[in-house]
């Protein structure tokens, strides 16, 4: 063990490593700053371009860029009331009065290092867990993985935004979607519906990048700004007092009081190994906590050191508590570790037993990169508080094109096929139905991640067991798992039957969505022209503001909704019927699946078409509260309309950039920024030379790399000539 | 009207632009002097980066490009169980700058399931790189201390990726052999396949001899059947096929489908002194390259990388033999016979 830790070092201290910390570090600052995006579309934009490098360096990166994403999303949560990540929200409570009153330098220097000490917790946390976790892995056989499985996506639905059954649904798609292909237990293929390139199954980084970067840009580029630069005139970084002091006297209000920053520390890994659980959930629960215990509890909200620590060191240190059931199990604690899962298979690396066992340091890896990359972003972070409005005001005609480019080269990249491209429009779209019905992504995403892990495990506890159903329920950690479940869903319940009641008794009572899971949401996305973090106070009111304007398309709403639900119910009764087309042991767990997700389809159907079912849900599921039942974005014609020319931009990419190759997105991205600013010729030119060069680049040095496009060839290997593979 | 007419000079602008930039591209297009290689050689594997494939490939590259000079680059096309790959290259240009390295069982199972076009045999083979006896592996710290122990504790439980594997008809014909009992369970990854053993899930798992000492896990393992028929270096203390013969009076012959081979080969239709170019180049890095040498010590490849295994026509008579093998075995009924495991 020590062996490993001293290699971890020697590795993060070298030339490449220390790049990959401080890369990582300044991106995660960057995409957290940005409220909409976040670690995880930061790390899945960089993903394919990592493929064929160390994979040692390449997960420090993307460690480093989880760990840094939520101190960036802290600065505009402090300097502009606008939290960069849902983890931030509670950061605004404290952090933006503290700047309020022009001590906006000493709140950055509280979050950061108050994000140092948490993430020092989460890191050693998981490090305590090494000796131990063989043991525990070994106690997990197939029959034990494949509830542990069935508990990451109930738990992911129960906790998600959007409703319980709701997340069911998705998270029964997304199982569905990982049976295409080829079968990783039986010979043969199922649900290619004889599309060759679906052979080996539905590419997972295309899905990734159409779910969590292109179809927030969906939302984002549907209005001007990514925060609408009114909201940073009464900015006040830098103002009051000076940079030192403010510094000095930050640092010392985290270090005063180690007890209270540690124990936040302590409950935001204890939150985080949950699944589900984000980093807005733990820092929301430690801040009632902190609030509840503290002798300054009357201070809370007016800009509070204690309130500010509260937030961001449950926040950060939860990201230990992820990732150990990811590392351990391949069960992902939250949406920024499904990404880290999915670079550690494309990496090549296998989670559980032969990680601990063999790749030890890759472990120690993972625990320093939390720590030294959130040190080394609190150092730019400081240091690039008041460029924070700059970032976060940028406008979207560049971010949108811009995002779409790194997406779609890098969705090519991961495995060279061009109709990886097609994918990503398709995950977007699907990913865009699923936000403006209310159906949490993040759990189509696991099911997806988990669905031949479920499939393999169930097979197997089958193949063991005889044949038996009994099989399946042998052994004091299956039930576990199993009481677990119907605890978190009797509680589930219960809550919402309190809430309802609450709410009836308060007129517009509300209560916070804290369940941050990160997956695009249109309220994530600031939707409707308004700035991004739906959960913050000022984002709720502007809800509330809108909710008699709501009214009037309740009807439009309603049947939109239920066509949605048609379009799933569709879909999991074409994989049912597909499914009688094979096999006993090829359809038993597919039909299973699509059995269960039809009901459950069929379910939200009702909700939709029917109030007084809609009511009943609403009493039933916490985490779906009456409103929350139904479609949760604007889905006036207008809206619509804009969020459709974004999704019609992104298939105009996809067609040219097949037809034309890469260096068609030049003129794209020029095409799009004239598009939607006409003046705007020159920043148009700049972007799309800055986008050319490196492609031209490329296609010079790296032909195997490069998509020519497919028309016949006009400039030889860089236009034209491409070949492409059979559709079908 | 307006807005159409903006579109219309965004498009040719954007038409215009693409054209002026793709104008300002050198052509990067290889030489022309004729002689081979002239120009980027590129080495693809089916598989992701990690594999044994990946690996020979990626020790192979820069040897190749010191001797010839020229670039030699590895790409990963994945897909299809390795035959985007195999098929990648068999329909790129016939002139050798397109490489392939493969498993001898995988497509020899891919051949007889209709799944390549051009055929196995028709792909220009010039060389085995490796090829090792499959093994059946258990928990070192387990209580099988030889294959008799296995067999005394039926029915066997062995576990391994799927049905196609090409471990499973070397496991299949030890048990039939035997007429042992056993429960084949599908569906892990390779490297769980490996840790269900430790964990207890699974007797045995079925690898090439030098796995474990390739993953630097040998110490977790005890091989208990090698299939060769003289003791094996990298296990010595694992029985034989001769051995088991003896003892349990039974005839089972070592097969070259027993194998694990990875056979390297170019586009169909490359000139025949093009691949002997290939193959001779190496044959002399595997017999005269002292760097190379020290590459496959360092990979304990030294055994099982041997220079008689390259050239064109005793690689292509190996995939005919692995074909005729695999036919007379059959596997179209694998997941039938697999699964009709207890006796």
């Amino acid at each position: 063990m020590l062996d490993a830790l001293l290699e971890a070092i020697a590795l993060i201290l070298t030339p490449a490593g220390i790049l990959a910390v401080l890369a990582g570090a300044a991106i995660g600052l960057t995409f957290g700053i940005l409220p909409g995006l976040g670690a995880s579309q930061a790390m899945i934009l960089l993903l394919p371009f990592t493929y064929g490098a160390d994979p040692d360096y390449a997960i420090l990166l993307f460690v480093a860029i989880m760990s840094a994403a939520s101190f960036g999303g802290a600065l505009p949560a402090i300097l502009i009331n606008t939290p960069g990540t849902p983890a931030n929200v509670c950061t605004t409570f404290d952090g933006h009065p503290l700047a309020q009153r022009g001590e906006a330098t000493r709140a950055i220097f509280i979050s950061g290092v108050a994000c140092v000490i948490g993430s020092i917790v989460g890191a050693t946390a998981l490090f305590a867990l090494i000796p131990v976790i063989s043991e525990i892995i070994t106690a997990f056989g197939s029959r034990e993985t494949f509830w542990l499985v069935v508990f990451g996506i109930a738990m992911i639905s129960l906790a998600s935004k959007g409703n319980t059954i709701k997340g069911l649904v998705a998270g029964g798609i997304g199982l569905l979607l990982a049976f295409v292909g080829r079968n990783y237990v039986f010979p043969g293929e199922r649900f290619t519906g004889g599309i060759d390139f679906l052979y080996d199954g539905i590419p997972m980084i295309a899905l990734l990048v159409g779910v969590f970067a292109v179809a927030p840009m969906v939302f984002i580029g549907a209005r001007d700004y990514v925060v609408d630069p009114s909201v940073t005139a009464g900015v006040v970084a830098g103002s009051g007092g000076s940079y030192r002091a403010q510094a000095k006297q930050g640092t010392l209000d985290v270090l005063r009081r180690p007890v209270r920053t540690i124990r936040g520390g302590v409950i935001g890994v204890l939150l985080g190994i949950i699944p589900a659980v984000g980093g807005a959930t733990a820092s929301f629960i430690n801040y009632l906590l902190a609030k509840q215990t503290s002798p300054d509890a009357q201070n809370f909200g007016s800009g509070s050191p204690e309130g500010l620590i509260a937030s961001e060191s449950a926040n950060d240190a939860k990201d230990g508590g992820a990732l150990m059931p990811t590392l351990a199990f391949g069960i992902p604690g939250d949406v920024n570790t499904a990404v880290l899962l999915g670079a550690l298979l494309m990496h090549g690396v296998s989670v559980g037993s032969p990680l601990f066992n063999h790749e030890l340091s890759l472990v120690m890896i993972i625990v320093l990169a939390l720590v030294v990359g959130q040190i080394a972003v609190v150092l730019l972070g400081a240091a690039a508080g008041p460029l924070v409005t700059r970032v976060s005001t940028v406008h979207t005609a560049y971010l949108v094109p811009t995002v779409l480019t790194f997406a779609l080269i890098g969705s090519y990249l991961y495995r060279g096929g061009v109709w990886d491209l097609v994918i990503v429009v398709a995950a977007a779209a699907l990913a865009y139905g699923l936000a403006l019905f209310n159906y949490p992504a993040i759990s189509l995403v696991l099911g997806f991640l988990l669905g031949v892990e479920a499939e393999r495990n169930f097979v197997q506890t089958r193949t063991m067991s005889g044949g038996e159903l009994s099989g399946f329920f042998e052994g004091w950690i299956v039930w576990v798992l199993i009481g677990a479940m119907v605890v978190a869903f009797l509680g589930s319940a219960i809550l919402g039957r309190r809430r309802a009641t609450t709410a009836a008794a308060t007129p517009g009572g509300d209560a916070h969505d804290t369940s941050g899971d990160g997956s695009v949401t249109p309220h994530d996305a600031g939707d409707n022209d308004r700035p991004a973090g739906a959960s913050t106070s000022q984002s709720t009111s502007q809800v509330r503001e809108s909710a008699p304007a709501a009214e009037t398309v309740e009807q439009p709403r309603t049947w939109l909704g239920a066509g949605f639900a048609a379009f799933l119910l569709t879909a999991s009764l074409a994989f049912l019927w597909a499914a009688q087309g094979h096999e006993e042991d090829m359809a038993l767990f597919p039909t299973v699946v699509a059995a269960v997700t039809t009901v459950l389809v069929l379910i939200v159907l009702a909700i939709e078409v029917l109030p007084g079912v809609r009511r009943l849900a609403g009493r039933l599921d916490s985490a779906a509260p009456e409103a929350a039942t139904g479609p949760a974005g604007d889905l006036t014609a207008a809206a619509l309309g804009r969020h459709g020319r974004v999704l019609g931009w992104a298939a105009v990419f996809v067609t040219m950039v097949i037809a034309v190759g890469f260096l068609a997105l030049p003129v794209l991205v020029a095409g799009y920024i004239l598009g939607t600013q006409p003046r705007r010729w020159r920043s148009a030119l700049i972007l799309a030379a800055l986008v050319a060069g490196p492609l031209i680049t490329m296609g010079v040095t790296s032909p195997a790399m490069f998509w020519p496009g497919a028309i016949p060839p006009v400039v030889p290997d860089l236009v034209g000539g491409g070949v492409l593979p059979q559709f079908r | 009207m307006h807005r159409g007419r903006r579109s219309s000079q965004v498009i040719a602008v954007s038409a215009g632009a693409t054209l002026l930039l793709a104008s300002c591209a050198n052509d990067p297009g290889a030489g022309t002097d004729g002689e081979f290689p002239n120009g980027t050689v590129r080495i693809v594997v089916g598989s992701g980066p990690g594999s044994t494939m990946d690996h020979l490939a990626r020790g192979l590259a820069p040897h190749l490009q010191d001797m010839w000079g020229e670039s030699v680059a590895v790409e990963n096309v994945e897909g299809a169980n390795q035959s985007a790959g195999y098929h990648e290259v068999a329909n790129s240009d016939p002139d050798g700058h397109d490489l392939f390295i493969g498993v001898h069982g995988t497509f020899g199972i891919h051949e007889h399931l209709g799944n390549l076009e051009p055929g196995l045999e028709e792909f220009e083979w010039f060389g085995t790189l490796l090829e090792e006896p499959y093994a059946f592996h258990a928990d070192a710290d387990g209580p099988f201390g030889s294959f008799d122990d296995l067999l005394d504790d039926q029915p066997i439980r062995y576990g391994d990726s799927g049905y196609e594997s090409p471990v499973n008809p070397f496991a299949l014909t030890v048990f039939d052999t035997l007429d042992a009992d056993y429960v084949f369970t599908p569906g892990y990854d390779p490297g769980e396949a490996q840790s269900s053993v430790l964990t207890g899930e699974q007797d045995v798992v079925g690898r090439d001899a030098a796995q474990m000492l390739r993953t630097g896990t040998a110490d977790d393992y005890e091989v208990l059947l090698v299939a060769t028929e003289e003791e094996h270096p990298l296990a010595p203390d694992a029985m034989t096929f001769p051995e088991l013969e003896d003892e349990y009076d039974v005839e089972l012959p070592v097969l070259d489908i027993f194998q694990l081979g990875f056979p390297i080969g170019t586009t169909p239709g490359t000139p025949e002194e093009t691949v002997d170019i290939l193959a001779d180049s190496v044959r002399e890095l595997i017999e005269d390259d002292a760097q190379f040498q020290e590459w496959m010590e360092d990979n304990h490849m030294s055994e099982s990388m041997q220079a008689d295994r390259i050239g064109r026509e005793v690689t292509q008579e190996h995939v005919a033999d692995v074909l005729e093998q695999y036919e007379d075995f059959g596997v179209t009924d694998l997941e039938e016979r697999l699964g009709n495991g207890a006796n």
